[in-house]
């Protein structure tokens, strides 16, 4: 059984211009102590899912359907309190900015303590204890006399580091990770990254990755789920997405990972904006940006299917599945001889 | 902390002498001879002479001024009035407490208003809450005090009789005669301007605070209490209005401040004898000392809450401590 | 020279407080509902009856300036010490001209002046009056109080000049009050006695100015003055928080026959805004204010309470406008060439248009005028008037500007009030009015004090000082010797702001100053008649009133020609 199985997501924003169908439908499993990345450009739901699923977007003018069992609960069925004890102990979750995403004028023993206290009644010392424990485990150096410092005095690593010793204080199951090395540089982006795979060995947290990176992706995820304009449109194991990806969203993300020395090769991004889900493109809303359009494609709403012979890998696209795989093993190849090189 | 605190109070001091330089400049371009004002219309020019030369007049401005100095630094003496001839101290001091009255009642009352009304206009935006809230703040705006306090005056005061039309009543209740029986009077006599004051000020407060805790509830580190398993009760206390209250202070303790140097509207429509009224009146009769009196006072105030508030900041915002 | 008297336009009244200040004033009669002065016990028994006893609550919209006598000189502060004092002489608790009598009161009997005028000798039986400490009022109380007024440690702004260039020594006096004496002031038993300089009967009337009142003879020389002191009158001041509250109390050692009604008088609030006082008179929770009706409201205020008003019908007058010893004239510079001419200040007596300069200041403000002495002081009677009051005769005044031969148009500066509306409208109707005469009027507006100040100096570029004088003491010689006497108009500080100097009349108001009696009055109004007609360095527009406001518990009222309402008469009506 999964540790979080969600089904048929959708969680509707009522704006003063309209609906806004910020998730659309989206369906995913995590296993226990495994890596879910969720893949997608700004915009695509990646990250309302997963407020949906905690149960943080604002109360007011949200309309959410769907099932997200976690442990045999419906989170999203759940009362207000039962979530929020389920939030920090069973869930976690770690954001994109650390710069902001601490409150400046609390210290970080406060803070890492107020997580432990939500939860257990513990007394200052033994908090501070748990605090001190995982700030070592984060690699914060002087863990003990750090304690009394307030966020402006860390770099944005360390506080990315603080972050995840908050989020990982109470032990819980699922970790939720909102790009959580966007805002740092390359070196500590690959330092974080390693960090979180260490602890996930160490504590056993299964962790929903969300990211626009499928380099980050590559070193961390067991599974993808690829989003675009608030659906899943490609869904399969960490091999089926790198090297048999089915759906044309999916090459154009490959395409535009850059690649060491690929001399004549430009990075090739995907063309056009993300669509307004406002009023998205009829049929597949990536018609419009896709560059194998059919007659078809604006027409008919492509479903999530099975790829033949491929467990667990599926896609939405109504191109021919010969087409699929010849393209796909084209880019591949060309990945390749970019990497080899 | 501690050369920040120097650095300030340095500063304060600067202030200081350039307020009062300022107003002792102001005066001296207006052409009225004090010394003929305190020795009388009917004094010989020999009697002027000798007012003028007890009153430092016949000396050069900046021999004046220095005088000045002197007298407030070593004998703490604001010097004597022009006028009542009294101490002005005693006038200042005496004024001073029914200011205080005034603005930290009405100050105390505005917040207790602003507080809830801002956070629950931004708990629940566009809430018949907020609107009558947001109407609330545009009337307080826009109302002029003198008409707000004429107002108050004449329906509460006169047409429903509930409280003193108008008039101040001193705590204690001394040499008020009829008048005057205490805290209780004090009390009644305060309500009104306290209400008034704070209608005008309330308003400002709910929309800053208002916009404050929206603007808060948006933050990164409030999603992340959330996401910590924060109850929405404690998630608002320590982690939206602390932070919201922040420029809450800052504001408040200049308000104070400037309030603090006279409130000369409410005062002049209530009838309080504060420090407004007494600059009013000091204007009016030319009465240099008692002029530079509330001038210094008000100024030490500003400088002193200001200084306060500083502090006061640094303790509750520890990016500025190191600053 | 000498005196200082005031000012007392729209502005200063408006003001409150500020410059307010002066002698005191208003005279002649009216009102009063119920007994009129002495001390008649008052009917009680009956609910809504006047009765004795009980705290009268009052305010100021101006302030009080001090308690000391050698220093007060607001109206209001005169009033009090009306009610406080017991003087060498006073004026009894009437209305009309019974109020104008100056009567001995701690002085046995009129003092007796010598052949040559030169000596005045009173009799002060010792103990007829006592303080409320229990101490006697004897002639040596009245020499120490004259002896601190003119102790220069004392800086009295104001009793100098009443009194110093009269007294033998005064001049030279160094004080200390009570120790030093000087050799015009000397006591011989229970006899008081002055010694002159030069005959002048004034100053009998200026020993009933509260100058004089009785003070204890311990009370120090303080020129920043007492802040407490007992009163040997029917009251006392039982406590003064300065620009705060003033409590007077029954004197319990008062043995003469002026009124006690109440038991208290409470001025619980000074420098208060009019408009909430008006709320609190009407509704009760206050019984008087001499200066709480505000311009705007003083038609209203009459239709409701004033003379003939339904409720004065029924016997609850409220609201009176007691004409007052105030004058509101325009002084023409004679020493300046635009008013150098007299067909010129003629002309324009002839062309303003007084109740429209007087329309602006509300109602009740005042009566027009053209004359020199306000009509309720002793002398106006026999002042004629001259110019139109009911609006401009063009005709004669543009033939005197004509038969002038003064080439128009003239410019004329005229300093005024900054600040009122009242002011600023009385100054564009003016203008139109010159302008008729080919006088171009060019305001320039100051604040009070120094427009005072400026107009008091020698040779100031003004032709016209839009001014005010206020009583000091009802005689004509507050008016006409301070204001027109010309024999030594002082480098600065002067009052007589036309500088008119014109030796014949000088000498005229010296002569009159040394008579009594009806044969002063008569003198003294044909000299203000030949000034006003034969050189008209004053256009007179307006005598003033004051406008004095009560509650509904209070039931008697007399207003004293001398000081205004005399608090001593109030009662209240008893509660029922």
């Amino acid at each position: 059984m999964p540790l979080l199985d969600v089904r048929d997501l959708k969680t509707h924003f009522k704006t003063d211009d309209g609906i806004v169908r910020a998730v659309d439908g989206v369906s995913f499993t995590v296993e226990k102590g495994k890596t879910l990345a969720i893949v997608g450009e700004s915009g695509s739901g990646k990250s309302v899912t997963c407020l949906t699923i905690m149960g943080l977007n604002a109360r007011a003018n949200t309309i959410t359907s769907g099932e997200a069992l976690f442990n045999d609960r419906d989170l999203l069925k759940l009362p207000s309190d039962e979530l929020r004890k389920v939030r920090g102990q069973e869930i976690s979750m770690i954001f994109q900015d650390p710069m902001t995403s601490l409150n400046p004028v609390h210290s970080i023993g406060k803070q890492l303590r107020e997580a432990v206290q939500l939860h257990a009644s513990v007394g200052k010392q033994p908090a501070n204890r748990r605090a001190v424990e995982m700030l070592k485990a984060v690699g914060i150096p002087r863990a003990e006399q750090r304690l009394g410092d307030y966020p402006h005095q860390f770099s944005g690593g360390m506080r990315q580091r603080v972050m995840i010793a908050m989020a990982l204080i109470n032990n819980p199951d699922l970790l939720i990770a909102d790009e959580p090395t966007t805002a740092l540089d390359v070196t500590t982006q690959a330092q974080i990254l390693k960090l979180m795979t260490q602890l996930q060995r160490d504590f056993g947290s299964a962790i929903v990755l969300i990211t626009h990176d499928l380099g980050v992706v590559a070193e961390t995820a067991d599974d993808v789920l690829v989003m675009y304009a608030a659906q899943p449109v490609e869904q399969g194991g960490y091999q089926d997405i790198f090297y048999r990806p089915h759906h044309p969203y999916t090459w154009g993300l490959l395409n535009s990972l850059p690649r060491l020395v690929t001399e004549g090769t430009d990075l090739k991004p995907i063309p056009g904006t993300p669509p307004s889900l406002l009023r998205p493109p009829s049929g597949c809303r990536f018609h419009v940006r896709c560059g194998y359009t059919m007659d078809v494609c604006p027409k008919v709403e492509p479903t999530l299917e099975a790829v033949p012979g491929q467990a667990g890998h599926s896609v939405a696209c109504h191109l021919e599945e010969s087409v699929k795989q010849h393209e796909a093993s084209n880019l591949l190849s060309q990945l390749k001889t970019g990497a080899k090189a | 902390m501690f050369r920040y605190v120097i650095r300030r109070v340095l500063w304060a001091i600067v202030l200081m002498l350039a307020v009062t330089l300022i107003t002792y400049v102001m005066f001296f371009a207006i052409p009225v001879d004090a010394a003929r004002l305190v020795a009388g219309k009917s004094a010989t020019p020999a009697e002027v002479k000798i007012v003028a030369h007890r009153l430092y007049l016949d000396r050069p401005i900046y021999a004046q001024y220095g005088h000045f100095l002197y007298n407030l630094v070593v004998n703490h003496s604001l010097g004597y009035s022009y006028n009542d001839r009294q101490s002005v101290n005693t006038t200042v001091f005496a004024a001073a407490p029914v200011t205080a009255s005034l603005v930290f009642g009405g100050a105390l009352l505005w917040m207790v208003i602003a507080i809830p009304v801002g956070v629950l206009s931004a708990l629940r935006p566009r809430s018949a809450l907020d609107r009558t809230a947001m109407v609330g703040v545009l009337t307080g705006i826009s109302a002029h005090p003198v008409w707000l306090g004429y107002m108050a005056s004449f329906l509460i005061g006169y047409k429903l009789g509930w409280l003193p039309i108008q008039g101040y009543c001193s705590f204690s209740g001394q040499n008020g005669g009829a008048f005057c029986g205490g805290p209780a009077d004090w009390f009644t006599h305060m309500v009104l301007p306290w209400s008034v004051f704070a209608i005008l000020y309330a308003a400002f407060y709910v929309r800053m605070i208002r916009g404050n805790v929206m603007e808060t509830m948006n933050e990164d580190y409030v999603r992340t209490a959330r996401a910590k398993g924060a109850p929405e009760s404690l998630v608002m206390r320590r982690h939206v209005l602390r932070n919201a209250m922040l420029p809450v202070v800052t504001m408040l303790g200049m308000d104070i401040a400037i309030a603090l140097g006279g409130s000369v509207l409410i005062e002049v429509v209530f009838g309080l004898p504060g420090l407004g009224a007494v600059a009013v009146q000091s204007v009016e009769q030319f009465d240099l000392p008692k002029v530079m009196g509330v001038v210094v006072f008000a100024a030490a105030i500003v400088v002193i809450f200001n200084l306060l508030v500083d502090i006061l900041y640094a303790w509750i915002d520890p990016r500025i401590r190191l600053a | 020279m000498k005196r200082p008297g005031l000012l007392l336009t729209a502005a200063s009244l408006a003001v409150g407080g500020v410059l307010l200040a002066a002698g005191c004033g208003s005279s002649s009669t009216t009102n009063t509902t119920a007994p009129t002065s002495n001390t008649t016990p008052i009917p009680s028994g009956q609910p809504n009856a006047p009765h004795n006893g009980g705290t009268l609550k009052a305010v100021l919209h101006g302030d009080i300036d001090y308690i000391d006598p050698a220093l007060a000189y607001y109206q209001i502060s005169w009033q009090v010490e009306y009610s406080t004092c017991v003087k060498l002489l006073n004026y009894p608790d009437s209305a009309g001209e019974a109020g104008k009598q100056l009567l001995p009161e701690a002085a046995s009997a009129p003092p007796v002046v010598s052949p040559d005028g030169l000596t005045i000798t009173f009799t002060v039986p010792p103990g007829k009056f006592k303080f409320n400490t229990g101490e006697p009022v004897t002639a040596k109380t009245f020499q120490f109080a004259l002896e601190r007024n003119i102790d220069p440690k004392q800086a009295s702004i104001f009793a100098p000049s009443f009194i110093n260039p009269y007294i033998a020594g005064a001049s030279t006096y160094k004080g200390p009050a009570g120790k030093v004496h000087m050799s015009g002031v000397q006591v011989k038993g229970d006899q008081f006695i002055l010694h002159l300089t030069k005959p002048n009967a004034t100053i009998v009337t200026e020993m009933g100015t509260p100058f004089m009142c009785a003070i204890p003879l311990s009370t120090p020389v303080k020129p920043a003055g007492v802040t407490s002191i007992p009163g040997a009158g029917p009251y006392y001041i039982a406590s003064w928080d300065q620009h705060r509250s003033l409590v007077l109390k029954k004197n319990p050692n008062y043995t003469g026959n002026r009124p006690q009604n109440v038991d208290e008088i409470d001025f619980g609030q000074m420098t208060i805004d009019q408009n909430p006082a008006v709320l609190e008179l009407k509704s009760g929770t206050i019984d008087y204010c001499p200066d709480c009706a505000p311009g705007a409201q003083t038609f209203a205020l009459n239709q409701q309470y004033g003379a003939g008003s339904p409720s004065a019908k029924a016997g609850d007058q409220r609201f009176f406008i007691t004409p007052a010893a105030i004058v509101s004239y325009y002084a023409l510079n004679t020493t300046r060439p635009t008013f150098s001419n007299v067909l010129v200040r003629q002309a324009f007596n002839y062309a303003i248009n007084r109740p429209a300069l007087l329309k602006p200041h509300g109602y009740g403000y005042g009566v027009v005028g053209d004359k020199l002495l306000p009509p309720t002081l002793p002398g106006s009677d026999f002042e004629p008037s001259i110019y139109p009051l009911n609006g401009p005769n063009l005709v004669k005044a543009k033939a005197l500007m004509k038969q002038s031969g003064v080439t128009t148009p003239i410019t004329a500066i005229e300093y005024t009030t900054a600040a009122t509306p009242s002011v600023q409208q009385s100054n564009a109707v003016l203008q139109a009015n010159l302008a008729k005469i080919g006088i171009t009027l060019k305001p320039v507006y100051l604040t009070r004090s120094i427009q005072f100040q400026k107009e008091g100096v020698k040779g100031v570029a003004m032709d016209i000082a839009d001014e005010g004088w206020v009583e000091d003491f009802p005689d004509p010689y507050d008016f006409a010797n301070v204001l027109m006497d010309g024999s030594a108009i002082p480098a600065t500080g002067g009052v007589n702001f036309a500088y008119f100097n014109n030796p014949v009349i000088n000498a005229e108001l010296a002569k009159d100053a040394t008579l009594t009696g009806d044969a002063r009055l008569k003198a003294y109004g044909a000299t203000s008649f030949k000034i006003m007609h034969d050189f008209a360095p004053w256009a007179t527009w307006n005598f003033a009133a004051n406008l004095d406001l009560f509650g509904p518990k209070v039931a008697c009222t007399v207003d004293s020609p001398a000081y205004g309402m005399d608090l001593g008469t109030m009662c209240l009506r008893s509660s029922g």
